[in-house]
């Protein structure tokens, strides 16, 4: 008992606690043991109040659990306080916040929290004790001098009963004023609204309204936040409306950006990004479930010993192919693999070359029976490698198929391989399109990723998908069936480092590759491949050892090749607007420039972030080269290789051509470029169409020649954007051309005149192209390029309350649109990918603008991997192209160029993507 | 190899013996071994995600027979197998290799007695290798892997980084041997960028160890006021420094002597410029065309420099020729870029988890 009363004694008289007070109700000091064992006797709520800043009540019932749940024996709300609630920073009155206290300064209180230091942040005004007791708001309202002992203790004592404020929004006098069951003492009010009234989201004055922030605001509904306490914590940092009613559309005060700004906590880009990723997924895996291909018909070898005698070949003097077949054991399936080449009516000149691994299967005697072939059989088990190895000096003739054992070809697949190395010969070496026995697509070419590991295109997809049946170079194709040039292999066929096995075929393909030649993809050339695989636990990591030995191998051999060949290059659609033109002077007033519409939209809804203003660049004019200097750092900085500079060309008139003279009179400014005619009309509605037309686009000889003779001025300057070695041109709505065939013709034609080895033209898949599934081809064109989010958008499923009054525009969700673009159909041609970073016209239509919801720069980042995972898939070499639409379109809100309210953050999520992607 | 190979130490700890135990783990796995990993002490907390997805299911209770691998310093061999065998696990039952760390060019004497009771060591590189050769202890160089975990980035704005700003970064330690990794000479770098370009947008970015007291004070002796030198001193997990290094865009370290110097080859691994002394543990990774390396003069340690220092040496960075290499790069920040290219793929290469993890098999008969 002594213990515990020197134990009160001391706490008692801490700093915290005041002498007036306990002498009025004790008759003695603190200093009087006797005093303070009197104190102690009294039942708890006939104790006096001690401290101003401490109420007992509020205290008790705020935090009983902690008060049950501690070691002291003390009955009293004051003394756990003292002794333990300010270590644990529990609120001691309904205006003072010691979490909110530490929140902002971690070392004010002291550590662990001294009541002490309370009482002198208190006394002192060093910080704001509450979110509800704003220092400076009350100091506002004072007009004497400055109070004693602090503000809080002002109004406390006198302010709160002379009708002041704690805070801008809480008015104790209107709300008792406005709310029946509140008690009509201001004091009494403004406990009540603390708590009770802010939980039950009732409006503390005239300037907050709460239920108006609620709807606005559904995760702090969601959180059951009391709605002032949220805006007066968190909102107004992360820029939330407070206001009672609706912004006024028209504004004299200089506007913020409208919108949130995006979290940066690891949770919270962990779920933008683990929730993009997830639905990417399922998109995968619903594509590949939905796969309905049926069995293929298989030949059957029945009778071994039948079979393998009525096969006969005939035995070619001069072969122009030789196919390889490496055995052991597996007779079976050898023979079916053999009877398929028989079936496929090869002709005279081809030469079947069995190089048996000494099987130790007694029916490989029968090899020997089959007439026409050459069987190799080594004396001892070599090991795949070696024996491919040795039996490859067997082979003659132009050509050799590689042709694993348990293959069966299927007609006119090797005529096809033939025929494609006949036709091409900067090919090296050529694979087919590798099916399962259930119809499912193996191999269609294969990608080799930049740590060594290995894809095979089209992996258990649907062999029809368009992607897998056009012809086209790829990375390599794997051993189990190749055909290569006999002359560019040497005496060697496989690097003998690889034995036992794995990964030979790649090293073998690098090595043609290195050499300059090109493998190539058959798509009418179709192969049944069994891939056998090792079941026992032990057999798989052995086998998955030997791979990562010669994976790292590979990168040791071929290390600098395999990123070359990984390389992608990011070009970004560029609008060289922002300068004014007489035009534009003339049509919508002198000093006109996209700024002038960027500035002045509005936000239509709430949440929606409008206006996008400039933040690193500034507001820039693209006379200027320092403008487009600093552009080209801040691309170069974060991936970005080029832009794709939208040109307009009238026949009769150029129009925002400046930015392209600046460039190519300063060869210093480090970016690439090419040109993409825009060749649509100019409207006063923004939109290309054919309403209220400013500028028409002419389709006329004259015209077309000029546009040509832009694009190959263009194609001369050192910085112009080539793929394999011509330059690129691009045509925004070739569909608008009278002739798309003539006017490919006439640009390839004026491109040689200048001295090009050609022009690679490229069409946009916009507007009235848009899944028109146009092959490049059928237009001249050599390739298209997607133009997201046009023609995939999906709309957004919340309906936000709209601020903007006659808005009637559309919002779209960010993550399903790109789920969208990331699971579509692959084209039998090739189709560049795009992605977009975010997008909303607002800016140029305000009354009926389309916006995109939800994009983050998480989200943004799996977007773009996704999309350099099908260029992994579909493209190779230089046409390794990811286009981003785009770099400034500001008036589009798609704009990789930093803004005040997210800054770098679409530059750095491209930037994640591409350092992702260039290690796995 | 066959069989099961054990990790032994403090998995779950944040510091460096963690970091290297949890290196060997992920390079294990890229080559498909069959693993386990012992926490000796529990003491570490287990709060870190990306600890708990290289570590989670293959903790174990008991030591079985096998290959195992002590990631523990010399000092506290006594007190880890006391503790071993105190929680029922034998020693003798299987094959005991012991990977120490260590940042001078000899090996303690007193601790090398410690190493001989275990079958065998692992060096983490050659440094560490040269310094047990010189205490008579044998061992194989293994290295460690510095790749990192893939996974979503927290961006500059996270940690308060100008985003406009070429950022330099350095990891430091003010507890017990500073001196080591010698932030001053950093700070001395960018006084000398400060003063010779007063307008250049760099922001110098300091990472005091975890929780470290007393390091605010000591950043703001020389940061002078301005937004320019960035401080952060709480402590961050994997996320958070994966982040970090990847949020510059060079990392510098001029440290008197690193046993490996990972956060130069973490760096070097996200794809981040390097720009460190040339001596020590980094040599392993670090090559002139592949990153910055720094001159530098060798000298005697004194008293109170390090633990055993009597007869040692260490290297004192030349700041005027760190100033001459980061120069054309801040002028030129592309060059820095294809510099770092260079690094990330060679790092990778020779300390990637495949890479480390190949060393292992082969350190072992039948690979």
């Amino acid at each position: 008992m002594m213990n515990e009363l020197q134990r009160a004694h001391r706490l008692l008289c801490s700093r915290f606690v005041e002498e007036e007070p306990f002498r009025a109700a004790m008759g003695a000091t603190r200093a009087d043991l006797g005093a303070i064992a009197t104190y102690l006797r009294l039942p708890p709520d006939r104790r006096p109040r001690l401290s101003p800043f401490f109420e007992p009540l509020f205290y008790a019932s705020m935090h009983e659990q902690d008060i049950a749940g501690s070691d002291t024996p003390v009955a009293d709300a004051l003394l756990h306080f003292l002794s333990h609630g300010i270590a644990a920073l529990l609120a001691p009155h309904p205006l003072i916040d010691p979490r909110f206290i530490a929140a902002n300064d971690p070392h004010i209180l002291g550590e662990p929290a001294d009541a002490d230091r309370l009482l002198e942040a208190l006394e002192f005004d060093l910080v704001d004790p509450s979110p509800y007791f704003s220092l400076t708001h009350y100091r506002a309202q004072l007009t004497g001098p400055e109070p004693q002992g602090g503000l809080l203790r002002h109004f406390l004592t006198i302010g709160c009963r002379q009708g002041l404020q704690p805070n801008r929004f809480l008015d104790p006098a209107w709300y008792a004023a406005n709310n029946l069951d509140v008690p009509r003492d201001l004091w009494g009010a403004t406990l009540h609204f603390l708590l009770v009234g802010d939980r039950e989201g009732r409006n503390p004055g005239p300037d907050f309204d709460a239920k108006l922030y609620l709807r606005r605001y559904p995760d702090v509904s969601a959180a059951g936040f009391p709605p002032l306490l949220h805006y007066l914590t968190f909102g107004v940092g992360e820029q939330r409306q407070a206001t009672a009613e609706p912004a006024p559309s028209v504004s004299v005060v200089p506007r913020q950006p409208v919108g949130l700004r995006l979290p940066t906590e690891p949770d919270a880009i962990r779920t933008a990004d683990a929730d993009m990723r997830q639905r990417l997924e399922t998109a995968r895996a619903a594509r590949k479930d939905a796969v309905d291909v049926e069995r293929l018909t298989l030949l059957p070898a029945n009778d071994l010993a039948g079979d393998a005698a009525a096969l006969s070949f005939p035995l070619a003097p001069t072969p122009r192919l030789s196919v390889l077949i490496p055995v052991f054991n597996e007779i079976d399936i050898t023979i079916e693999c053999l009877m398929a080449l028989k079936a496929a009516n090869l002709g005279p000149d081809v030469l079947i070359v069995v190089a048996d691994d000494a099987s130790t299967d007694p029916d490989a005697a029968l090899l020997a029976d089959i007439d026409g072939i050459v069987l190799v059989r080594h004396p001892r088990n070599l090991g795949f490698l070696r024996s491919c190895n040795a039996a490859f000096a067997q082979c003659r003739g132009d050509y050799v198929l590689l042709l694993n054992n348990d293959t069966q070809v299927r007609p006119g697949a090797i005529q096809a391989m033939i025929a494609a190395l006949d036709a091409d010969p900067g090919l090296a070496a050529v694979g087919p399109k590798l099916l399962y026995p259930n119809g499912r697509l193996q191999e269609a070419g294969c990608f080799i990723r930049p740590n060594g590991e290995t894809g095979m295109v089209g992996l258990f997809a649907d062999p029809a998908e368009g992607g897998y049946n056009r012809d086209r170079d790829v990375t390599y194709c794997s051993g189990a069936a190749l055909m290569l040039r006999r002359h560019l292999i040497g005496e060697t066929l496989f690097d003998e480092a690889y034995a036992p096995a794995y990964c030979e075929d790649v090293d073998l393909c690098l090595r043609l590759r290195a050499q300059g030649g090109r493998i190539g993809y058959v798509h009418q050339a179709e192969i049944v491949h069994h891939l056998s695989v090792s079941t026992s636990r032990d057999g798989i990591a052995r086998r998955l050892r030997l791979v990562a030995r010669n994976q790292h191998r590979l990168m040791e051999n071929w290390g600098e090749l395999i990123r070359e060949l990984d390389a992608i290059r990011v070009l970004a659609f560029y609008l060289p607007q922002f300068h004014p033109t007489p035009e534009n002077d003339l049509w919508w007033g002198a000093g006109f420039t996209e700024w002038t519409n960027v500035v002045k939209a509005e936000p239509s809804f709430v949440g929606h972030q409008q206006p996008h203003l400039p933040a690193d660049l500034g507001f820039y004019d693209l006379r200027n080269p320092d403008a487009l200097t600093a552009q080209a750092a801040l691309a170069a900085r974060y991936g970005v290789d080029g832009l794709v500079i939208y040109h307009y060309n009238f026949g009769s008139r150029r129009v925002l051509h400046k930015p392209l003279e600046v460039l190519l009179a300063n060869p210093q400014i480090d970016i690439g470029f090419c040109l993409c005619w825009a060749n649509e009309n100019w409207t006063k509605h923004w939109d290309g169409g054919s309403r209220e037309i400013l500028l028409e686009q002419s389709y006329d000889d004259a015209t077309l020649e000029a546009v040509i003779a832009d694009a190959v001025r263009a194609g001369r300057d050192h910085r112009a954007i080539t793929v394999k070695g011509r330059p690129l041109f691009m045509v925004y709505r070739p569909l608008k051309l009278p002739s798309a065939p003539d006017f490919a013709a006439l640009c390839r034609r004026r491109f040689a005149e200048a001295g090009f080895p050609g022009v690679h033209l490229v069409y946009v898949e916009s507007m009235e192209a848009v899944d028109a599934r146009v092959k490049p081809q059928d237009l001249g064109f050599d390739a298209s390029v997607e133009f997201p989010p046009h023609g995939r958008a999906v709309p957004a499923a919340d309906s936000p309350e709209i601020i903007k009054e006659g808005w009637s525009g559309y919002r779209y969700d960010y993550p399903a649109t790109v789920v969208e673009f990331a699971a579509r159909d692959s084209v039998p041609y090739a189709r560049y990918p795009a992605v977009f970073p975010s997008w909303d016209n607002t800016a140029r239509q305000p009354s009926y603008g389309s916006s995109f919801e939800r994009a983050t720069p998480a989200a943004f980042t799996a977007y773009i991997e996704a999309k350099i995972e099908e260029i992994r898939n579909f493209h190779d070499g230089e046409e390794r192209l990811l286009f981003i639409n785009a770099w400034n379109e500001w008036a589009e809100g798609a704009h990789l160029e930093p803004d005040t309210l997210h800054g770098h953050r679409w530059l750095e999520a491209l930037r994640d993507a591409i350092e992702h992607k260039r290690v796995a | 190899m066959d069989g099961q190979i054990t990790f032994i130490g403090h998995p779950w700890a944040p510091i460096g013996m963690g970091e290297q135990l949890r290196s060997h783990i992920a390079a294990a796995r890229a080559v498909h071994l069959d693993i386990a990993v012992y926490d000796i002490f529990r003491y570490a907390a287990r709060v870190d995600p990306v600890h708990d997805a290289i570590i989670g299911a293959s903790e174990v209770d008991m030591v079985g027979p096998g290959l195992r691998v002590f990631h523990i310093n010399g000092d506290e061999v006594e007190r880890v197998l006391e503790a071993f065998e105190a929680r029922g696990n034998v020693l003798s039952d299987g094959t005991n290799i012991i990977v120490p760390a260590w940042e001078l060019p000899e090996y303690p004497a007193v601790w090398a007695e410690q190493l001989r009771r275990f079958d065998g060591v692992w060096a983490l590189s050659r440094f560490i290798q040269d310094a047990l050769a010189k205490s008579g202890i044998d061992s194989t160089l293994i290295g460690q892997s510095v790749q990192p975990a893939l996974g979503p980035l927290l961006p500059r704005r996270h940690f308060g980084i100008r985003e406009s700003a070429f950022v330099l970064l350095n990891f430091f330690d003010l507890t017990s041997y500073a001196t080591r990794k010698n932030p001053e000479a950093v700070i001395a770098l960018f006084d000398r960028i400060r003063a010779a370009h007063p307008f250049l947008d760099v922001q110098l970015v300091l990472k005091a160890k975890s929780g470290e007291q007393g390091a605010e004070a000591w950043a703001e002796s020389f940061a002078r006021g301005t937004s320019r030198v960035h401080m952060i001193t709480e402590p961050l997990d994997s996320l958070g420094v994966r982040s970090l290094i990847q949020a510059c865009d060079c990392f510098v370290s001029l440290h008197r002597a690193e046993g490996f110097g990972r956060g130069l080859g973490e760096a070097m691994a996200l794809g981040r410029l390097a720009l460190g002394t040339g001596w020590s543990g980094n040599m392993d990774f670090m090559t002139p065309d592949n990153s910055l390396m720094v001159n530098h003069s060798l000298v005697a340690l004194t008293k109170g420099d390090y633990p055993h220092w009597q007869g040692q040496s260490w290297a004192e960075p030349d700041v005027d020729h760190a100033f001459s290499l980061l120069e054309p790069i801040l002028l030129n920040p592309a060059l820095g870029r294809a510099l770092a290219r260079r690094g990330q793929a060679s790092v990778l290469q020779s300390h990637g988890n495949r890479a480390v993890g190949l060393r292992i098999l082969d350190s072992q008969p039948g690979g």
